[in-house]
């Protein structure tokens, strides 16, 4: 039992995330605690990924000079290249997301004087 | 004939053709214009020829009815109906995001009763 | 020019279509303030480029059927390297119905930056055009991948760049909180894809989506797909503004520039797209997928009645056409959900396939008029100053071509013959009538209710007392007027001859989505 949740610590942590992100975006009004919140949810889904491509005791996917494991003298198992590189394109996106949205909350809060996006509201209906 | 050449025949059995509707279309005009060549030569425009008789009364003033006033009776009809779409679109994105999470996780339940149905 | 050349250039098209927008969007920054006319001139003629790219594609996929493309491949047809049984290039896949939406997403983008031209004050450094040219590689990318990964890569290109385009007038607060808003929902919609992406990927082991669809249907049920086919759909449902999730339209259509609303209505009908290549090529044989169906059945028939029944509540033209088209996205989802909902049932041939033409067909159609509306509205803000109902009237002494066009968008989005609109909406009708007549009716009905705020449009906008306000202005400018023209020839022909594009273009796009076992083929 210890053993399975141990093992899966890192999905659980992910939807943890994600669940705190989602909050965030749920309950907080302020823009910029609703930017912290999408980042916090793509952090969780970036270990959603990660944790999908580890294998136990793998080593990182680079084939040149990989070391021989000393048992079978066969290569080390390699921790999956492919949602490494999915996180990494993702981390570069949410990058991308959040400093527009950050951006985009400071321009809202020189127009209206509050970053409270009720108060700031105009288009309705 | 017009049936067999693709793209000019109707695009349904029950037969709408739109070469068909332009043709109507234009015996239509053709007659508007005959009857309106049989309208008297000499009409003039002058005061209350062309204005609408309104039961004897007086022709009111010219005043234009504003956009948001048309079909008044119409919202008036539907006034409860109205008045619970408008509270729905308040504007928030807080709401905005409430509303995809609550798509999102109906239709995963209604996935998920599906799994326990099927199985 | 030599033959070879040209040779080497179509059997890179593909390649070439999302290549070509997305260096020149990088190039158009670069020149200089006082140059405004020259960046506007080099965007025309990439994006010209582009629709040349695309047409050849789409022609020649219309010819030899489905195209695929392996990047950096010595051989582009070569999917799987040798003595590999599984696809792990980055494939391009195209289908009839991935070029018909690629090359209706290039023309409006072409026709939309020749109108912003005279059109969109204050674009004078680049910047909006370099936002337009990268919209453009987010929708073709999107349309034309054959990579499940990447359409998440593309999707967020697009929303970004859609992004600074709706809040290109900083100085309006209104546009910012519009961006805001868009920014906001569509990153948590885009990051529930990614999520569902993950959990296929950690299933399948593959992100090709034939190598996933094959592997899908064929090893059977598993509780994972289940949770990221719901993920999928309701994030793509939610990006084309499908009831309740459509609150963000009007909001990001009514602060864009005009010219980038006509793009953004062509980018939520691809995430419509989306959907059908989720539901029917990936989970088509799939054993839940009634419940797909009629999820975009019912959200299509609230979209159907809450979207026109709003539409006639508004006062501000641009949130009104937005309104109007929210209704009509229903009138596709309902089309193709019903199709989905018939696959494998006796009765197939004779409803679902039509009702799924009728769906293509109006998704088609429902980019160009809605493009010519917004544009049309476009030109009386630029001449007015305004979008209040209210504030406006008697322009049709003015704008007498205005007025036309603005008639001939109007008609096409009522469904009046003989507009487009019309063509397609009365295949859908009859279609979905043999499935369910309570959805025809329902559909009829909002599309008589859709018609009823246009005619007020028509009426406070064009008729009426002449209004002191606007005594000077003039008829819109002639390089605005030319890209109306070129869409409302389109909408004209397109309901004239309804046939052609039906049988050549929307019938084998409906088959292209059935025959999924052709789509697997040509990568496994």
């Amino acid at each position: 039992m210890t053993a399975e949740i141990i093992g899966n610590l890192p999905f659980i942590v992910s939807v943890l995330m994600i669940m705190v992100g989602l909050s965030a975006l749920l309950f907080k009004k302020n823009m910029i605690k609703m930017a912290v919140g999408l980042s916090v949810m793509g952090s969780g889904i970036n270990i959603f990924l990660v944790a999908t491509c580890y294998r136990f005791g793998s080593i990182a996917p680079i084939f040149t000079n990989a070391p021989l494991s000393e048992a079978s003298k066969a290569a080390v198992e390699m921790a999956l290249p492919v949602p490494q590189s999915l996180t990494l394109t993702s981390i570069v996106i949410s990058l991308a997301v959040t400093a527009l949205m950050l951006s985009l909350a400071m321009l809202a809060y020189r127009h209206s004087g509050t970053l409270d996006s009720e108060k700031s509201r105009r288009l309705k209906g | 004939m017009a049936a067999e050449i693709p793209g000019f025949s109707g695009i349904m059995a029950t037969g709408w053709s739109p070469l068909m509707f332009i043709g109507a279309l234009a015996i239509v005009l053709m007659l508007v214009i005959a009857l309106r060549s049989f309208g008297k030569k000499g009409f003039k425009e002058g005061k209350f020829r062309a204005d609408a008789f309104l039961s004897g009364n007086e022709p009111m003033e010219k005043h234009d009815v504003k956009a948001s006033n048309f079909f008044w009776g119409f919202f008036e009809a539907f006034k409860g109906y109205y008045e619970k779409m408008l509270a729905i679109h308040t504007g928030f994105v807080n709401d905005y995001i409430f509303w995809f999470l609550f798509c999102v996780s109906l239709l995963l339940i209604a996935l998920c009763m599906g799994v326990s149905l099927w199985a | 020019m030599t033959p070879e050349f040209i040779s080497f250039i179509l059997q890179n098209a593909p390649a070439l279509c999302v290549a070509v927008p997305l260096l020149s969007a990088f190039i158009v920054p670069l020149f200089r303030k006082k140059w405004g006319k020259a960046s506007a001139a080099f965007t025309l003629i990439a994006l010209l480029l582009t629709e040349c790219l695309v047409l050849s594609v789409f022609f020649s996929v219309l010819s030899g059927g489905t195209r695929v493309y392996a990047m950096g491949a010595d051989i582009p047809e070569r999917t799987l390297p040798s003595g590999l049984s599984v696809p792990i290039r980055i494939i391009l896949q195209i289908d009839v119905l991935s070029a018909i939406m690629g090359l209706v997403g290039a023309t409006i983008a072409l026709i939309s930056v020749l109108y912003s031209v005279q059109g969109v004050r204050d674009k004078a450094d680049g910047k909006f055009f370099c936002l337009m040219l990268l919209m453009l590689t987010g929708f073709i990318g999107f349309v034309f991948t054959g990579d499940f990964f990447n359409i998440f890569v593309f999707f967020e290109i697009l929303s970004i760049s859609s992004v600074g385009l709706i809040a290109f007038w900083l100085h309006k607060q209104e546009a910012v909180e519009a961006g805001f808003k868009y920014l906001s929902i569509s990153a948590v919609a885009s990051l529930f894809v990614l999520l569902a992406i993950g959990l296929l990927y950690a299933q399948h082991g593959v992100l090709n989506i034939a190598a996933i669809s094959q592997d899908v249907m064929l090893s059977g049920f598993a509780i994972v797909d289940v949770i990221a086919l719901g993920l999928l759909a309701a994030g793509f449902l939610m990006k084309c503004g499908a009831v309740p999730m459509h609150y963000w339209v009007p909001d990001a259509y009514g602060e864009s520039p005009e010219a980038v609303t006509a793009i953004l209505a062509v980018a939520s009908q691809a995430s419509l797209y989306a959907l059908l290549r989720v539901s029917f090529t990936m989970f088509g044989s799939f054993p839940l997928i009634d419940i797909i169906a009629w999820a975009m059945i019912i959200l299509g028939a609230l979209s159907l009645f809450v979207g026109s029944t709003m539409c006639l509540r508004q006062r501000d033209l641009k949130r009104l056409i937005a309104y109007g088209g929210i209704s009509q996205t229903g009138f596709i989802l309902v089309a193709m959900g019903a199709g989905l909902a018939a696959i494998g049932h006796p009765m197939f041939a004779d409803f679902g396939l039509k009702a799924m033409e009728g769906g293509i067909f109006h998704m088609i159609n429902h980019a160009f008029y809605e493009a010519l509306l917004f544009l049309s509205a476009g030109a009386i803000i630029y001449a007015t100053g305004t979008r209040d109902l209210d504030e406006l009237g008697g322009l049709a002494r003015k704008m007498p071509l205005t007025a036309i066009l603005f008639l001939v968008g109007a008609m096409a989005m009522a469904g009046l013959p003989p507009s487009n609109g019309f063509a397609s909406k009365i295949l859908i009708y009859e279609s979905v009538y043999y499935f369910n007549p309570l959805l025809a009716v329902i559909a009829l009905v909002s599309s008589v209710i859709v018609t009823v705020p246009l005619v007020k449009a028509f009426c406070a906008v064009f008729l009426g007392p002449e209004v002191k306000k606007f005594s000077g202005i003039k008829e819109t400018p002639k390089g605005m007027l030319l890209a109306m023209f070129l869409l409302a020839a389109i909408v004209l022909l397109f309901g004239l001859f309804p046939g052609i594009i039906v049988e050549f273009v929307a019938r084998p796009a409906a088959e292209a989505l059935l025959n999924w076992n052709a789509y697997w083929g040509m990568i496994l």
